[in-house]
């Protein structure tokens, strides 16, 4: 068993790539195949730094794709105080009026 | 007190706020759906609807500002007198409509600013998202291969795909 203990937040990826994907190793076997015998195990335990990525790939895997232009502009008018301010203010000076 | 003509402009004047508002608060309520989907275009659009509102809702204000101002010489308020103020000089069905325009508005403007606060905690939250995923995949995508450029330099990856090509 090839056990990652701790992966450096900085490791070189090839680093990375290799001890994840051990000598021998190909791509995901099918399931439910059992191991021949005297088959390498290549069975891999992965340090919080590597789950910690996998769990943000999954994040990007599953957000739709972004525009930043729209998040840019998004984020002007929070910062400019424009975004809901406007309709505070109104709704401000209605609520007086109304009271 | 006889019907004035500023009353029934006023009455006019805040159901078509009312139905502004009413109109404001299904975007509203659209867009939370469109920032918990995270549907940016969608949101966009929702956006551009709610600032054609705005701009109706600034008419609409700058109407009843004019309505008050001749309310005040007909039935003898303050031009800075509330509705409730307004509705203490009048009588019968005038004051019983303006009352109940008054508690419709009242809670649309309050549900109003409620879901607007909400959303904006929502976007906040999730531009944030955004922000920290971007720099976390930034910091650990541009990893260098522990090479150097000629001018000293620590080289990166020669493309992006370190990270994006990682399988587990």
């Amino acid at each position: 068993m090839v056990m990652i203990d701790k992966i450096p937040p900085k490791l070189p990826a090839s680093y990375l790539n290799d001890v994840i994907r051990p000598q021998g190793r190909t791509e995901a076997a099918p399931q439910g195949k059992a191991r021949q015998a005297g088959e390498p195990s290549a069975e891999v335990s992965l340090s919080d730094d590597a789950r910690a990525l996998q769990r943000a790939m999954e994040v990007v895997k599953n957000t739709p794709d972004v525009r930043t232009d729209l998040v840019q502009e998004k984020r002007a008018q929070i910062e400019a105080g424009t975004y809901r301010i406007d309709f505070e203010a109104l709704a401000g000076r209605l609520l007086s009026f109304l009271k | 007190m006889t019907a004035s003509p500023a009353v029934e402009d006023l009455h006019t004047a805040l159901a078509g706020e009312t139905e502004t508002y009413r109109e404001l608060v299904g975007l509203t309520r659209r867009e939370r759906v469109a920032l918990q989907d995270k549907n940016l275009t969608s949101l966009a659009e929702i956006v551009r609807q709610k600032e054609a509102v705005l701009a109706d809702l600034m008419r609409g204000e700058h109407t009843r500002t004019q309505i008050l101002a001749r309310l005040s010489e007909e039935i003898n308020v303050p031009a800075s007198a509330s509705l409730s103020d307004i509705i203490a000089v009048l009588e019968g069905p005038e004051a019983q409509n303006l009352l109940s325009l008054r508690q419709e508005l009242t809670d649309l403007v309050e549900q109003l600013l409620s879901l607007n606060h909400g959303n904006h905690l929502l976007l906040q939250s999730e531009l944030d998202q955004v922000d920290a995923t971007f720099n976390y995949l930034m910091s650990s995508t541009f990893t260098t291969d522990g090479a150097y450029t000629a001018r000293g330099d620590a080289r990166p990856q020669a493309t992006p795909g370190t990270v994006l090509n990682w399988r587990i």
